[in-house]
């Protein structure tokens, strides 16, 4: 079974800053760009309260910054992308330590690029940004909704 | 010299450029206006923009590299070394067998997932015709460097690994101190330590050749073998060498 | 007494302020109202144990702090040593050292990464360029799952600030003990370099009166709120979580940008003649450093909170002046000046583009009240006087000396004669277990997640040599090294023999790279203070450290005290007096790395090997019990010191190792392991065995040197000349073996034992040097 969780920044995330100056000045019509941590756990019945381990491991959630919110797709939602590592072999360890029923453990980055109306922008604008500069194919996969 | 915010190796890859008798100067991503002027370019080592997205796509991007693009495709040299590396194969620049800026191939996460900083040796591995950016550089020459890095892994896909190594794109490969070939210590596709373009002006490669460019600096028996000569101790060796035969590139281009 | 005063006390606890009772009567009396929140959160933190020493002072000042070394003494955010002379300029190193262990311990990775972040603004406001870092590190145990995963993230943090910003990381140490389980101690040494007449004060200048504030970096938030007094507070499981608010997140991309900027307004104040003020914001956040920064200078301050750049908006007045943000700093600049600084951060360094609302702005000016005033919302939220705030308070806290046991030397010898029997085994079986000890197994798998090579002025990357040494002002010949010293398991045995072994540890690593011991730091890391004990480790302690400091004729420049190391079920750290030396060398081309350099060589051994066990690894392998910890004699060890760096200076020797964890037979594999040339060596281990009466004397930890000897004569002149007896222990080989006796080895199985057991934890990877 899957679990898949988003994590987002509390604090101003400077990486969504910067690939907002990035694809505004590539063109995308961009207002605003939304950025989340995915983590996806494989995991066995042993798991237990899966939400309430990995929000103390500090790799994956410090409360200090970030906010946990589990996700009910595996998938990602319309107008999202979730960037990967191609042929990424899912991890055992977050940093360093096992988490008890998880077999695997794989992270992508989901992006979500908003007009100034606060929509999604087009869908192919979307794969404009996802082929000019959010996936760089050569080790990359972008996934859609 | 191109600074990024987020570059840290700008004074010593300087040094070693003035070491060789050139003229440089570090140029800030706020002065693009700067940048017209130069006979080549060279993208220091670093984090630039926190490698943020990935290591070398915001600064690929960034306006200051449009100057870089435009020299490099007038012919000019342009060197980058480790997180400049990564820029140049961002920006389309290495291998260059795509389009500007739609990466072909690239330098990615390490395969243990983190920075590892260790002592390597790399060697040239195409025909030195094949890179005049590095004029009169000896067939198989092996250069001491370190790899400092997280982001140094060739990846690409087979198709194109397997015209990077048919077409002479394959610059630098790791190897022991005699100049056998060993697996990269990042996980690099084909022990790849450096990319080339077809003109053979543009290069990247990943580890540091400034940072064992003085005979202080080495850890193996040639430093011990000047022990109290205090001038030789501090004199360029080693590493310099891959500046050396920079200079001698960019030299005789500016005079021709 | 005030109407207000009892009002203060119920105020106090219910903001949550860690101050007593006592203090908050003695605040409302001094302002002769009730405090405001931001006045009450302000001397909290200025009051604090990790602000204002109130436990430790009055023990500190034992400690001897001047000599002709010294360009600046303890008292700023750093102190600065002379490094020697070069085209005209006087060159001096900048010393600033830190403990980050509560943070580290709550929020491992940022815990750490922001202690590189503190420390690296205290170099640098010292209008230093940083040059180095060290980090002494004390983990608990691998066996226990939180303690691998602090003792990973730990040094993740640490790599992941130090390489971001370019700064090479070029020693340290590290322990595991059970007494860290709960409290790990994550200290760090930052290194600058400064010319003398470029030296910046954390001070505001004479007549400085009108002069503008200037706050630089980050945008403030509410992370870090309440930090100082955080630190100064036992640790409750419970409560972690709670905490993890008060550990600040560090940006070390932002840093760097900040740090070269801050190199760029330097140079302008060098070219334009002037003379300003520059303080690091840290414990206390932005009302703590100006007014420190005015109360050095005798001024007062006006500050306006709404002119601070925020990151959330609505933040209340005492978050905006007491929160301790990272990656800020603050200057005192003459208006005249303040425009070119903003456009350098501002422009040329674009700090708004870097991160969102960083940026330079002028938030107060200097005035000549002597009062520290600051305005939120044109409502004054705090109105103080500066003497009374900064002066902070002192507390003499009862303590009990540890007692003194050791046991006889016939019960000693009794004891490893017992023990041996229990654990028969030969010599070489012995070494290899103790090379896979854990506190004597390869570091380098730890060191290879550093960045050592940055800035291309290393001389020697950590993990080559007992002291890392840089080459920091290109061109010249002066070298600095850092060495540390400091044992947990001495620790336990005997606080005040601990930091006296610490001292000379790292004195005498320093003087194994051929550098001359030119200044001491100390960072000491205790128990809870109020409890007699636990206060009685920590004087001792101090008197050994300036025991060993006299004795030895190094002062200290800078250090740190960390208090409440304990965890809520009352257990307390191994007392931890940790020390760095700072090495100076006139001419580099003398240094040496550790590694046997040419078969052929005596292996000499400087210092009277005594079966003194102690705390050492063979006594916890074996499961002596031994409370003798190894004979400090002073007068002999400064002689040995003396040879080894005079030896490596004209080439009697070619390369030196202090004995350290493991004792003389470890130092000598460890050479051999560290050979650029792979060289092997043979040990006859039995004339040393017989003469002091048992084999075990190779494990033996005493202060003394292993040297490579390639000019006998030389040495031997050296040696008469030093007054050391020196003895022959075996020579260099040109084989990949080492031959103990009749046993011998694949130096590759040695390596195998050495590297195993932290490559297993920290990950293998491979170069070709």
């Amino acid at each position: 079974m899957t679990q898949t969780f988003a994590v987002t920044l509390t604090i101003p995330d400077n990486e969504a800053f910067t690939a907002f100056e990035t694809l505004a000045r590539l063109g995308i019509p961009v207002a605003r760009v939304v950025r989340a941590d995915i983590w996806q756990f494989e995991v066995d019945a042993s798991a237990g309260d899966l939400a309430g381990t990995i929000s103390s491991i500090e790799t994956i959630h410090n409360p200090n910054k970030h906010r946990l919110a589990a996700r009910e797709s595996d998938r990602p939602i319309p107008g999202e992308v979730w960037v990967a590592t191609r042929d990424e072999a899912p991890a055992t360890l977050v940093g360093g330590r096992a988490i008890p029923g998880v077999r695997g453990v794989r992270r992508r980055t989901a992006w979500r690029l908003l007009d100034d109306s606060g929509r999604d922008v087009a869908p192919h604008e979307l794969d404009r940004a996802i082929e000019t500069f959010l996936c760089n194919p050569a080790f990359q996969v972008a996934i859609t909704a | 010299m191109l600074v990024f915010p987020g570059t840290n190796s700008e004074d010593e890859t300087l040094r070693a450029v003035r070491a060789v008798g050139l003229e440089g100067e570090l140029v800030h991503w706020s002065q693009p206006e700067k940048l017209a002027r130069f006979d080549a370019y060279i993208l220091p080592g670093g984090f630039a923009y926190e490698d943020r997205i990935r290591a070398g796509a915001v600064a690929a991007h960034d306006a200051v590299m449009d100057s870089v693009i435009e020299a490099a495709q007038a012919g000019k040299y342009v060197l980058g070394i480790c997180n400049g590396a990564q820029i140049l194969a961002e920006a389309g620049l290495v291998p260059g067998t795509g389009p500007l800026r739609r990466p072909t191939a690239a330098f990615a996460p390490n395969a243990s997932g983190r920075f590892q900083s260790v002592h390597v040796h790399v060697k040239l591995a195409v025909d030195p015709s094949r890179v005049p950016i590095l004029a009169g550089i000896e067939p198989g020459a092996v250069i001491p460097a370190w790899a400092s890095h997280g982001d140094g892994r060739l990846a690409a896909p087979d198709d194109e690994l397997a015209r990077i190594e048919r077409d002479g794109h394959l610059a630098f490969v790791y190897c022991d101190r005699d100049g056998t070939t060993v697996a990269a210590p990042n996980g690099s596709a084909l022990s790849c330590a450096g990319l080339v373009n077809a003109e053979g002006n543009v290069l990247a490669i990943m580890p540091h050749p400034e940072r064992d460019a003085w005979t202080f600096q080495h850890l193996d028996a040639t430093r011990d073998a000047v022990r109290g000569n205090t001038e030789e101790m501090l004199a360029p060796s080693g590493g310099i060498v891959f500046f050396e035969a920079f200079a001698r590139a960019v030299l005789a281009e500016a005079i021709a | 007494m005030t109407a207000g005063v009892d009002d203060a006390v119920a105020r106090g606890r219910e903001l949550g302020v860690a101050l007593s009772d006592d203090e908050l009567r003695r605040i409302a009396d001094h302002l002769g109202r009730l405090p405001t929140a931001t006045e009450l959160f302000a001397f909290d933190a200025q009051w604090s144990e990790h602000c204002s020493y109130k436990s430790s002072r009055e023990h500190l000042k034992k400690l001897p702090t001047e000599g002709p070394s010294v360009l600046l003494g303890v008292g700023e955010d750093a102190g600065i040593v002379r490094l020697g002379e070069w085209n005209g300029e006087t060159y001096g190193i900048v010393v600033a050292h830190e403990s980050h262990n509560h943070p580290s311990q709550v929020v491992p990775f940022e815990g750490a990464a922001t202690g590189i972040g503190g420390i690296v603004r205290d170099v640098l406001c010292m209008g230093a360029e940083v040059i180095g870092i060290a980090d002494p590190l004390r983990f608990g145990r691998l066996e226990n799952e939180h303690c691998r995963y602090v003792a990973q993230q730990v040094v993740d943090g640490i790599a992941a600030y130090g390489n971001a910003i370019g700064v090479p990381n070029v020693g340290g140490d590290v322990f595991f003990d059970e007494s860290f389980d709960d409290n790990v101690l994550v200290n760090v040494v930052a290194l600058g370099l400064v010319k003398e007449k470029d030296i910046i004060h954390s001070r505001a200048p004479e007549g400085s009166v009108g002069w503008d504030i200037v706050l630089v970096g980050k945008a403030t938030d509410r992370s870090g709120f309440g930090g100082a007094s955080f630190s100064s507070l036992t640790l409750d499981e419970e409560d972690a979580d709670q905490n993890k608010g008060a550990v600040q997140v560090p940006d070390p991309f932002l840093k760097n940008v900040i740090m070269r900027a801050s190199y760029a307004v330097f140079a302008e104040l060098r070219a334009n003649g002037i003379v300003a003020g520059f303080k690091d914001l840290g414990a206390g956040g932005l009302a703590g450093c100006s007014a420190e920064l005015c109360a050095a200078g005798g001024m007062g301050a006006e500050v306006e909170l709404d002119r601070v750049s925020t990151a959330q908006r609505d933040l209340p007045p005492e978050v905006i002046a007491i929160g301790e943000t990272q990656e800020r700093l603050c200057w005192i600049v003459p208006p005249s000046f303040t425009p070119t600084l903003l456009a350098i951060y501002n422009e040329m360094y674009s700090l708004p583009r870097v991160a969102r609302g960083a940026c330079a702005a002028i938030i107060g000016k200097v005035s000549d009240t002597g009062r520290y005033v600051a305005k939120h919302c044109g409502e004054t939220v705090m109105d103080v006087d500066l003497e009374f705030l900064t002066g902070g308070v002192r507390y003499h806290r009862e303590f009990v000396m540890p007692p003194h046991s050791r046991e006889t030397e016939l019960e000693r010898e009794r004891a490893v004669v017992d023990a041996v029997r229990v654990r028969p085994a030969t010599l070489l079986a012995r070494l290899r277990a103790v090379l896979a000890h854990r506190d004597v197994a390869s570091r380098a798998s730890i060191f290879r997640r550093y960045d050592g090579v940055v800035r291309g002025c290393t001389a020697i990357p950590p993990g080559f040599a007992d002291a890392g040494v840089l080459v920091p002002v290109p061109g010249a010949p002066l070298g600095v090294a850092v060495g540390i010293g400091g044992n947990p398991r001495y620790g336990k045995i005997d606080p005040r023999h601990a930091a006296e072994l610490a001292v000379a540890e790292a004195v005498g690593h320093v003087a194994a790279v051929g550098a001359h011991a030119a200044a001491l730091t100390d960072c000491l890391n205790f128990g809870d203070p109020t409890v007699p004990e636990q206060m009685g480790a920590f004087v001792a302690a101090v008197d050994g450290l300036a025991h060993a400091a006299r004795e030895l004729g190094v002062p200290y420049v800078s250090g740190n005290v960390s208090f409440y190391n304990r965890s809520s079920s009352g257990k307390h750290v191994a007392p931890s007096p940790i020390v760095g030396c700072i090495g100076t060398i006139a001419d580099v081309s003398r240094i040496a790395t550790m590694g046997f350099k040419h078969a052929g060589s005596a292996i000499v051994v400087t210092a009277p090997l005594e079966l003194a066990l102690g705390g050492s690894v063979i006594a916890e392998l074996l499961g002596i019990a031994s409370a003798t910890l190894p004979e400090l004699r002073y007068h002999a060890f400064v002689r040995q010191c003396a040879l080894v760096t005079d030896a490596l200076a004209c080439g009697a020797i070619a390369s030196a190792h202090l004995i350290g964890d493991g004792g003389t037979l470890a130092a000598i594999a460890k050479m051999s392991l560290t050979s650029p040339r792979r060289c092997g060596f043979r040990v006859d281990p039995k004339p040393v065995a017989e003469h002091a009466g048992h084999e075990i004397v190779w494990f033996s930890e005493v202060p003394g040197f292993v040297v490579e000897v390639v000019d006998a004569a030389s040495f031997a002149e050296l040696g008469a000349r030093h007054h050391v007896d020196a003895y022959d222990a075996g020579e260099v080989t040109g084989e990949p073996d080492a031959v103990i006796g009749d046993e011998r080895v694949t130096l590759a199985e040695l390596r195998e034992a050495w590297e195993a057991p932290l490559r297993e934890f920290y990950g293998a990877s491979t170069g070709s040097a």
